[in-house]
């Protein structure tokens, strides 16, 4: 597929079409340069560019592991990346569900994230869909919604049926018809579907998406249960697994209980949350994912799940420690954002 | 009345070994914990509560849903000494200090579980946890049950560098403005709904950040901090980067300390780590923590005068810096004189104008 990289200039379109090579190599097996080189020229770029990545980077790092991983919490701070609000093409804002306003994750041109999303989902996905019915905003009145974003690629036939005031089951049911269908939804969307409302089976070779958990939200069923309630009520040909952020460009695949997979221009490393040391294969950290993709956002971004990063690259994902119990009787972040958006 | 042996009581847990006590806390922390609830177990204190009229509910359970379990202890004097069966039901696996308490009662009636049904059994019930526990505790409760709910709240410090006069609440060596600050911090690691999670200051933020990273060293040497969690630490770097690019930081072995802009403030309670914000004077400092002013619960502070700001903000209780953690038992908490939930009112009216009649 030809990406369009005009929308950058000078070192930024070098970059953009080192990446879009690496992104079309990668998946033919022979990618022309190595990773490392790569994630550590879009660092240099966005540290000219970017005073928050600046501030976070201690000398010139000198590998993949050393590069300054921005906290996801700061986007919703702080002006992250090297796209001013009136260049952007799009901007993606996060769901705020934990609190605290939204972060912002702007984009010069979509080209690079579209391209990727694309790409990857192609690669492993059981079929690309030929339509699709979503419990996910409409992008086209959502635009800052970078999951419909990606969903909204696969095909040119979709609806969605999800607003804001909850879901449009009726429609949701009349938009799956008699062919194969991919369902994108979020957990939580398909949790309220399958417990609120039972609808019917989709029709034979569809494929449901699952993201996301119940960040913020309490549910009776948790993921297993989710997926179960999925098998047994809609009874997909496939059921997958999606793992994306707002400040990301790019997105793992799996299937339930196995381990997400991530492109090859997304590497994901898992720390100690103490002291930031690199876990081997196999133990579980605090993840930080490389992304190169990402080139108007930050090309690493720490995050607050924990999961174990396997010797093939493959991830298994724990979530967030939110189920972890209190430790005092202090107000946490999440509980203070709560208490200031009841007025208490 | 059992007054004279929730005393005793309290004496036998002054010497209470526990070593065997599984906590977050370091020996000394949870030693220095104790201490501070059981210093506010004085005889005097007891009279006063001892000397309100009251009726002792029959039985009372007392669910606590963290590790900060120190708080339960003047709960559980006050019922105990008032006439009530106590039980202390603490989460599952999570005994802390309960059977220390529990072995040092003597013959009073305390028992200690956690066992969930229990709760269904009192008459009167002191729920403390997260809105969410608190609610569930709420439906356990037998219907026609007295249930008092304390969730989780915060607490913050207004700093202007005054020297306060002597306090003996106030620990030894302890006694500068950021020094009572750093107690007060250390004390249950900070995580406790009366430790100081933001210090608003009106004095320059890099200094006051050094000065209070100063006397968390000090805090450190005295009373090492326990344990930190997986989660906790993350939150920690992430707010450590926050300040690293907006702010000032400061840091070392077993404490943290990070200066933001008002606009970056808010509450959350983290192990040995403290937001520290500059405001120009106690009303702009109040006017941001009243954004979270219906879960703020104490103000320590060396400027009394700022106390109408601080109120009209949400607080409950203002105090002096180094005695937030370690307050009167006859106090208000939550809002509330805690002591009067201990037990049911009693009241006597009408004969004298039925005379006069």
């Amino acid at each position: 597929m030809k990406v369009d990289v005009t929308a950058w200039h000078g070192d930024g379109r070098d970059l953009a079409a080192r990446i879009t090579a690496f992104v079309d190599e990668s998946l033919s097996g022979t990618p022309g340069e190595s990773f490392d080189a790569l994630a550590l020229a879009i660092h240099r770029y966005q540290r000219e560019r970017c005073p928050v990545i600046r501030s976070l980077t201690d000398g010139e790092p000198a590998a993949v592991a050393e590069l300054p991983a921005v906290p996801v919490g700061l986007f919703k701070d702080l002006p992250v990346g090297t796209v001013d609000p009136d260049e952007a093409a799009a901007t993606f804002l996060t769901s705020g569900t934990t609190g605290g306003g939204r972060g912002a994750h702007r984009l010069r041109s979509t080209a690079l994230y579209d391209h990727g999303a694309v790409s990857w989902a192609r690669r492993v996905l059981p079929t690309w869909p030929a339509r699709t019915a979503n419990l996910l905003l409409d992008p086209a009145r959502h635009p800052e919604s970078s999951l419909s974003h990606m969903v909204d690629l696969f095909a040119a036939d979709s609806s969605w049926h999800l607003a804001t005031d909850g879901l449009d089951v009726d429609g949701f049911v009349a938009a799956l018809g008699s062919e194969p269908v991919f369902v994108g939804a979020t957990a939580f969307a398909l949790a309220e579907l399958l417990e609120q409302h039972r609808p019917r089976a989709l029709p034979p070779g569809s494929t449901v998406m699952v993201t996301g958990g119940f960040k913020g939200r309490r549910h009776a069923l948790d993921e297993a249960g989710l997926h179960a309630a999925v098998r047994e009520v809609l009874r997909p040909a496939h059921l997958v697994t999606e793992y994306g952020m707002t400040e990301l460009s790019s997105q793992l695949w799996g299937t339930p209980g196995t381990a997400y997979r991530p492109p090859p221009w997304l590497r994901v490393l898992a720390i100690d949350p103490f002291t930031e040391a690199l876990r081997p294969p196999g133990e579980s950290g605090q993840l930080r994912l490389v992304d190169l993709c990402n080139l108007d956002g930050s090309v690493a971004i720490e995050t607050m799940d924990h999961g174990i990063v396997h010797a093939d690259g493959t991830v298994t994902l724990f979530g967030r420690l939110e189920g972890a119990p209190a430790r005092g009787c202090s107000l946490t972040v999440e509980e203070a954002w709560e208490a200031r958006r009841r007025g208490r | 009345m059992r007054w004279r042996e929730v005393a005793a009581w309290r004496d036998r847990l002054r010497e209470a070994d526990l070593s065997g006590v599984k906590t977050d806390l370091s020996p000394e922390g949870l030693r220095a914990a104790v201490d501070a609830a059981l210093d506010g177990l004085d005889d005097i204190s007891l009279q006063s509560v001892g000397s309100l009229p009251g009726a002792p509910y029959k039985r009372a359970v007392v669910v606590t849903a963290g590790t900060v379990s120190t708080a339960a202890l003047e709960w559980i004097a006050c019922l105990l000494g008032r006439g009530s069966e106590v039980i202390w039901k603490h989460p599952e696996g999570k005994e802390g200090l309960s059977h220390v308490v529990v072995d040092a009662a003597g013959d009073l009636p305390l028992a200690a579980t956690a066992t969930r049904d229990v709760i269904a059994s009192a008459n009167v019930v002191i729920a403390m946890g997260s809105d969410e526990a608190v609610a569930d505790i709420r439906k356990a409760a037998a219907p026609n049950a007295v249930v008092h709910e304390h969730g989780h709240a915060w607490s913050c410090a207004w700093v202007t560098g005054r020297v306060l006069p002597s306090d003996p609440r106030v620990p030894d060596g302890f006694a500068g403005p950021w020094d009572r600050v750093a107690a007060d911090a250390a004390l249950h690691d900070g995580r406790g709904c009366l430790s100081p999670v933001i210090v608003f200051t009106s004095i320059d933020l890099s200094d006051a950040v050094d000065q209070l990273g100063e006397a968390m060293a000090r805090a450190q040497e005295r009373w090492p901090i326990g344990n930190i969690h997986g989660e906790e630490a993350q939150m920690i770097r992430a707010r450590r980067a926050m300040a690293r690019v907006v702010g000032v930081k400061r840091g070392g072995t077993g404490y943290s300390v990070h200066g933001l802009t008002l606009e970056h403030a808010v509450p959350h309670g983290l192990p040995r780590s403290i937001l520290v914000v500059h405001a120009e004077d106690a009303q702009q400092a109040a006017t941001c923590a009243a954004q979270w002013g219906g879960s703020l619960s104490t103000v320590g502070t060396d400027d009394p005068a700022g106390a109408p700001h601080w109120f009209r903000a949400g607080a409950t209780r203002i105090c002096p810096t180094g005695r937030m953690q370690r307050p009167p038992l006859d106090r208000v908490h939550d809002g509330v004189r805690w002591v009067m939930q201990t037990m049911r009112a009693q009241g006597i009216e009408g004969f004298r104008e039925v005379g006069e009649a």
